[in-house]
């Protein structure tokens, strides 16, 4: 076994363990918790891909600004919300929702070993090819580039949903 | 590794956040597995980015995680204020029209 | 016998141990240093006792502190209690991995000693996502304290610190622009190399606005005096801090300085070129020193400001961030990004900065000159002699200016 499988699979097996965590524990602190350990380990798959802007920028974004909002919110309800959920109205929600999402990574599963794989005409070569970018340009310039030459539009459109949303999180936050 | 190996892995982080959503009442909690869902879907777009040699995958991650800090902004915004006014957070006891 | 020291990941093991043992003791001697100069500073000795000009006293400290008792409160959640000042140290340390403390040590062929851990593509970037990071040590500890007063710091903290978290990153773009590169290495470099004939610049030079916002934001952003709200002793009895005691205490105070070794490193290489000063980092070693020199200034810049300044009161923090420091945050990154697109040179940038930082102090201070004259009162203003200051009655409720009334003011 490699370095590279073993890392995989060490990452996969902590990975998964972290999201069922985020479904399982009752307190939302922990889960929310377990839900920043998800990421920080899927930062680490993307480093182990080669991205490593994506990695960064998923700690800096993701750990480090939309679960500490999180985490602001659950500290600041649960200390008045009682710890646990309230009785289950519908327990039997909870079997039939497990045997269906079985049966979504069952399905997924058998598609991803059956179905065709990638046409390999798709893929990038010669000077287009990321490696190639990577190589010659750096990491991050890789990103720069494709993001302001062939995705200049939708980045402009995010900024503008950005604005909608810090536009709407203060109507609702306004005092009533 | 080949990529369905990372395929898998994400369609499972996938199921777990769908499950998450079903089975638990808490908003908070069913606002991460959304989150836990969206990641899977990084996860698979850096990994098939890594696999046909091209940065367009990794663009989409980038927009993902900004709608994604737009979507809680408004949807943590929108739990407090719930909670404001009716000092309970249960979605099953959100089902009137007026506040 | 010594082949293996030409492994890199040896190379970096030891000098990641070696780094961690220097931060380790530069928190024990600031912890000295800046009592001795507070003290100095209010016309007191500050310790003097333990050894000569009291140089031990870190050592008794530690002893003491290790010694003492370490309360776990019954109310608190134990596993997250233990942790989290753990959390707070561990993130602080990692951000120090790709700081660059000196030039290489011969000519410029780098090597796997060079006096930096690691010189990674996105460097700058690591460092803020990984001190993005340290607000979870204090949001946990102070939530699972299981005390009020911990929660109420803990909240607070995590509002400042994302608020602020905004315009540092935006003062700090304006220079990445210049340096058009996020690697420490690569900055520093661009600095030394600047112009046609590479006569080079600080970048303080071009981003004098930028290194005001950021020197600001950092401060807030390590929770010390004047923006030390998470733990006001006085509103809060030392707020996430409050049911910590002993080793653990101390790993948050820890924590709190190798923050700020850390904000002051990124000054000094980001703003005043690193460790580059007029040639002299060519002779092998200096240039480390010149490094520590300059963090060394702003680590006393921190010391001076808590000396001297009040505790900033929570809606101003706020107002601060969101109204002032984010929109001159922007207007640098637009001023810096119009000189740098149309290739201007860089004085005309540092002007700009400059004339926007003169053109804020201006207006605050005629504000203040004006509240300080007397009070305003429907009837008319009531002038008050030159040696009463007083302190401006803000709109509180529905923007309604609350003033004393005439009888109410004793004189």
């Amino acid at each position: 076994m490699t370095g590279v499988q073993l890392s995989f699979y060490v990452l996969a097996v902590a990975s998964v363990a972290s999201a069922l965590g985020v479904i399982t524990f009752k307190n939302a602190v922990h889960s929310a918790l377990s839900l920043i350990l998800t990421l920080l380990f899927l930062a680490l798959f993307y480093l182990q891909l080669g991205a490593m802007f994506i990695a960064i920028v998923q700690i800096l974004i993701y750990a480090g600004a939309i679960m500490v909002l999180f985490l602001f919110v659950v500290t600041m309800l649960a200390s008045e919300a009682s710890d646990s959920e309230l009785a289950d109205r519908i327990p039997w929600q909870r079997w039939v929702a497990g045997i269906l999402g079985l049966v979504l990574v069952g399905a997924l599963s058998y598609l991803l070993f059956t179905g065709t794989a990638i046409d390999s005409s798709a893929k990038a070569t010669g000077a287009n090819s990321l490696a190639h970018v990577v190589a010659t340009q750096g990491n991050t310039e890789a990103f720069g580039l494709a993001l302001f030459h062939g995705f200049a539009f939708p980045f402009e459109v995010t900024s503008l949903l950005i604005i909608v949303a810090i536009l709407g999180a203060m109507v609702l936050g306004r005092k009533a | 590794m080949p990529l369905s190996a990372y395929l898998i892995v994400s369609a499972i982080l996938f199921t777990v956040g769908v499950v998450g959503v079903l089975i638990r009442r808490n908003p908070l909690i069913i606002f991460m597995s959304i989150e836990l869902m969206l990641n899977a879907v990084n996860l698979s777009f850096v990994a098939i980015s890594n696999s046909l040699d091209s940065a367009d995958g990794q663009m989409f991650v980038f927009l993902v995680l900004t709608v994604a800090a737009a979507e809680v902004v408004v949807g943590l915004a929108i739990i407090v204020s719930i909670f404001r006014t009716r000092r309970n957070i249960d979605v099953d006891d959100m089902n009137l029209l007026r506040g | 016998m010594l082949d293996f020291l030409n492994n890199a990941i040896v190379a970096a093991v030891i000098k990641s141990a070696i780094v961690i043992f220097a931060l380790l003791t530069a928190f024990a001697y600031m912890t000295l240093i800046e009592r001795r100069v507070v003290a100095k500073m209010q016309g007191r000795l500050g310790p003097n006792r333990v050894g000569p000009f009291g140089i031990f006293q870190p050592v008794a400290d530690a002893v003491k502190m290790a010694f003492k008792e370490q309360i776990i409160p019954t109310q608190s959640k134990v596993a997250i209690y233990v942790l989290a000042p753990v959390i707070s140290v561990v993130v602080a340390l990692c951000a120090f991995a790709v700081v660059p403390i000196g030039n290489s040590w011969i000519g410029d062929k780098p090597s796997i000693w060079d006096p930096i851990i690691g010189d990674i593509n996105v460097g700058i970037l690591w460092i803020l996502g990984v001190s993005s990071l340290a607000v979870y040590g204090i949001v946990l500890g102070g939530w699972a304290s299981g005390n009020r007063y911990s929660l109420l710091g803990s909240l607070r903290s995590a509002a400042q610190m994302v608020s602020y978290e905004t315009s540092l990153g935006l003062a700090l773009s304006g220079t990445l622009m210049w340096a058009g590169t996020l690697s420490m290495v690569g900055i520093v470099k661009a600095q030394l190399l600047y112009g046609s004939t590479g006569q080079g610049i600080w970048f303080i030079a071009a981003q004098p606005l930028g290194f005001v916002i950021y020197m600001i934001a950092g401060v807030a952003e390590v929770n010390r005096a004047p923006f030390d709200l998470p733990e006001a002793e006085q509103e809060l009895t030392a707020g996430y801090l409050t049911e910590y005691s002993g080793l653990r205490w101390s790993l948050y105070q820890m924590a709190e300085y190798i923050n700020m070794i850390t904000v002051s490193a990124i000054a000094s290489t980001l703003f005043f070129g690193g460790w580059s000063f007029f040639g002299l980092e060519r002779i092998p070693g200096v240039s480390i020193l010149i490094f520590l020199v300059k963090v060394a200034f702003f680590l006393f810049l921190f010391i001076w400001l808590r000396a001297t300044l009040p505790r900033i009161r929570y809606d101003r923090l706020m107002r601060l961030g969101w109204q002032l420091l984010l929109p001159l945050a922007v207007l640098n990154v637009v001023i810096t990004a119009t000189v740098v697109a149309l290739g201007w040179p860089w004085w005309i940038n540092g002007l700009a900065g400059l004339a926007i930082v003169a053109g804020v102090l201006l207006l605050v201070r005629s504000r203040t000159r004006e509240i300080q004259s007397g009070i305003s009162t429907r009837e008319g203003t009531i002038p008050m002699p030159a040696s009463v200051r007083l302190a401006r009655f803000e709109p509180v409720g529905d923007g309604q200016l609350i003033a004393p009334k005439k009888q109410d003011i004793k004189v």
